[in-house]
């Protein structure tokens, strides 16, 4: 779904952002893109859905070259972005205009993510918080039914029972032919919500890799002492140190947090 | 020292999977919760709890029916506190020595535990 | 499959419905504003010199009114590109290139040249009724013969008969060239489209006039093509390479629009 071969970009005269990037991605995941800021994980999703230009067709997105910007590709596509202007208009006006686009749009779907995020179908867009657009913004966007998603920082601005319903909706919402890519900082508000995680750090994917795949072959524990052996990585916590080891079918929690500063830090797992 | 860690996500929904057989909640024979619905009420990855059935499936604890469900196995609760016996043996009991000696408890101070088992081992 | 993607009625049709939802209220604000400019106008022109006022005023002002009405209307398209935010917005709807452009060229152009006669007939002969209603001193009804009261509304006749033939055709090509480059401008700049447009191409015009002026006047250089140019020409056949000389920046215009919004990014 989709395919990056040796991607190399850099916005004008500045620094290369991303150097002979490459990876791939099927659909039926929802997939956790992590990085710190300035890695260039907005920029990554917006050259993925044709916002920007990649040289040399080093990306396809359902099959095709994404800033072609065909119909056929824009219309199995949902961004939702950071930053956002919406038209003036009331939620059934934005509704009317934007649900034709696309094919398998479920307005039943929408009306019912709205209830859950508690949205009042007769406001104005322009009338409603950042929070309260964001949150009907995604319900659009589950509701479309498109192929790929992406949501930048879906979590920013949602007030915390929101965060637990954006949860709920997302997870319960998708199909086996859907790919939802997540970009985000709030690690705790997906941890359990994606299956895979994508890391980017030095204009590189330094991780692609599924939770279970973690899982079972590390372990993350806390300990009060470091002994020697087997930690690949370790933080100092409130109980000791957290820890991070080799280790098969430990079943711990995937410690996102642990593993993302192992990997940025250079630890490498394979 | 090792502190006791939060289990894994899928030890967790494991888990409470089988809680909600042994006490009877999902009886022998009952279908379980669909992917889709347990990932609408914990806000968790169809995937996750997919991987988790798989596990359940594997140690006989439920049973797939295609295209209709997953269904507790007759022999799901023996299992399951087979399992339990298992874990309790090998990490809570050690553990709970350790402290009987460490805090140098006696029979009286131990006697609810101890009544306890009397009346377990008179129902047996 | 290929020509479905670049141009597809349905979806056209989907994209004016989008279109009309998302920007209506603007749109209103924008024709509601000229029209009660045009009333406002013309009650003034006919209220100050009433004693003179005929149809030449009325096309003096209704070609005024065009030219201003027609750049700031192309100004205002591509709206969405005014924003970094709302251009992502715009170039994921699903619709093609081409039939953005077409859109756009319909709306801002085609339809302009329609509805600002329509706008400027109707706000004109309103402003005739009102002043109309106002008693006016019977001396003044009549100046170096005329009658100029009662008031009467634009007559477009004149716009053609009037003028020297070919004259007028080569305006209307002329001013339809600047909505179009003004176009390209809001498809090519963020902030300020009309403003850069303006600046852009009056300072290639303004140089390459003053080159030419003095290469042919101060200089009196002059190619024999030119010579024979001059003699043998027609005001007909000169209103004519004008046209076809407009017709062809304009056209070159519009597809490097096209381009700008096949190419546009956001960053």
């Amino acid at each position: 779904m989709i395919e990056i071969n040796n991607l190399n970009f850099k916005y004008g005269k500045q620094a290369k952002l991303f150097n002979e990037l490459s990876f791939s991605e099927e659909a039926g995941s929802i997939v956790g893109l992590l990085g710190k800021n300035g890695a260039g994980k907005s920029t990554l999703l917006k050259l993925l859905t044709g916002l920007l230009a990649a040289p040399n067709n080093s990306i396809q997105t359902l099959g095709d070259n994404p800033f072609k910007r065909l119909p056929r590709f824009l219309e199995e596509v949902y961004f939702v972005p950071e930053e956002y202007e919406l038209p003036a208009v009331k939620i059934s006006e934005f509704i009317q205009a934007n649900a034709q686009f696309y094919p398998r749009f479920d307005n039943e779907k929408l009306h019912q993510i709205m209830i859950d995020f508690e949205l009042d179908p007769k406001s104005r867009l322009s009338k409603m918080s950042y929070g309260q657009r964001k949150k009907f913004l995604i319900a659009f966007a589950l509701s479309t039914n498109c192929k790929l998603l992406v949501l930048d920082e879906p979590t920013n601005g949602l007030d915390i029972p929101s965060k637990a319903v954006f949860r709920k909706v997302v997870a319960s919402s998708l199909s086996d032919d859907q790919l939802v890519l997540i970009s985000t900082h709030q690690v705790k508000d997906i941890e359990n919500l994606i299956d895979k995680l994508l890391i980017l750090d030095k204009g590189c994917i330094k991780m692609h890799s599924s939770i279970w795949e973690i899982s079972e072959n590390y372990s993350f524990t806390t300990v009060s002492q470091l002994t020697e052996g087997e930690i690949l990585y370790s933080e100092v916590a409130p109980s000791g140190y957290k820890v991070l080891k080799k280790a098969k079918r430990a079943n711990t929690n995937v410690d996102i947090e642990l593993l993302f500063n192992a990997v940025t830090q250079g630890v490498t797992l394979n | 020292m090792e502190f006791k860690d939060t289990k894994g996500i899928f030890q967790q929904i494991a888990d409470n999977i089988c809680d909600k057989i042994i006490s009877g909640e999902f009886p022998v024979g009952s279908k379980i919760p669909s992917v889709r619905e347990q990932a609408a009420a914990m806000g968790v990855n169809q995937n996750t709890i997919m991987r988790t059935y798989m596990e359940l499936q594997r140690d006989n604890i439920i049973s797939n029916q295609r295209g209709i469900g997953f269904f507790v196995t007759e022999s799901a609760p023996q299992k399951i506190i087979n399992m339990r016996k298992e874990e309790f043996f090998d990490v809570h009991l050690p553990e709970f020595m350790r402290q009987v000696k460490l805090l140098n408890l006696t029979k009286d101070e131990l006697k609810p535990l101890l009544d306890q088992l009397n009346e377990n081992h008179e129902n047996k | 499959m290929k020509t479905n993607q670049f141009f597809n009625t349905k979806r056209f049709v989907k994209y004016t419905k989008y279109s009309i939802i998302s920007n209506y209220r603007q749109t209103l604000l924008f024709w509601g504003a000229i029209g009660f400019a045009i009333l406002a106008i013309s009650l003034l022109s006919m209220w100050r010199i009433h004693s003179s006022w005929n149809n030449e005023g009325w096309i003096t002002l209704f070609l005024l009114g065009f030219y201003v009405t027609g750049l700031l209307n192309s100004g205002f398209a591509f709206k969405a590109f005014r924003s970094k935010e709302r251009t992502i917005t715009e170039l994921l709807i699903p619709v093609s290139t081409f039939e953005r452009f077409v859109y756009e060229f319909i709306t801002k152009i085609i339809a302009f040249l329609l509805l600002f006669p329509t706008i400027f007939y109707a706000t004109s002969s309103i402003a005739v009724i009102f002043r109309n209603a106002i008693p006016t001193q019977n001396s003044l009804a009549t100046v170096n013969g005329l009658t100029t009261y009662p008031f009467n509304t634009i007559s477009f006749e004149q716009l053609s008969g009037n003028l020297e033939p070919g004259l007028f055709g080569m305006l209307l090509m002329l001013s339809i060239l600047v909505f179009i480059l003004a176009l390209a401008g809001s498809a090519s700049f963020r902030k300020l489209p009309l403003v850069k447009t303006i600046v852009f191409v009056g300072l290639i015009l303004l140089t390459g006039i003053g080159y030419f002026y003095l290469m042919l006047e101060k200089l009196h250089l002059r190619h024999p093509w030119v010579e024979s140019l001059e003699h043998n020409l027609s005001a007909q056949q000169g209103f004519l390479i004008g046209k076809l000389t407009f017709a062809s920046i304009a056209v070159i215009a519009l597809i490097f629009t096209y381009f700008r919004i096949k190419e546009k990014e956001a960053s």
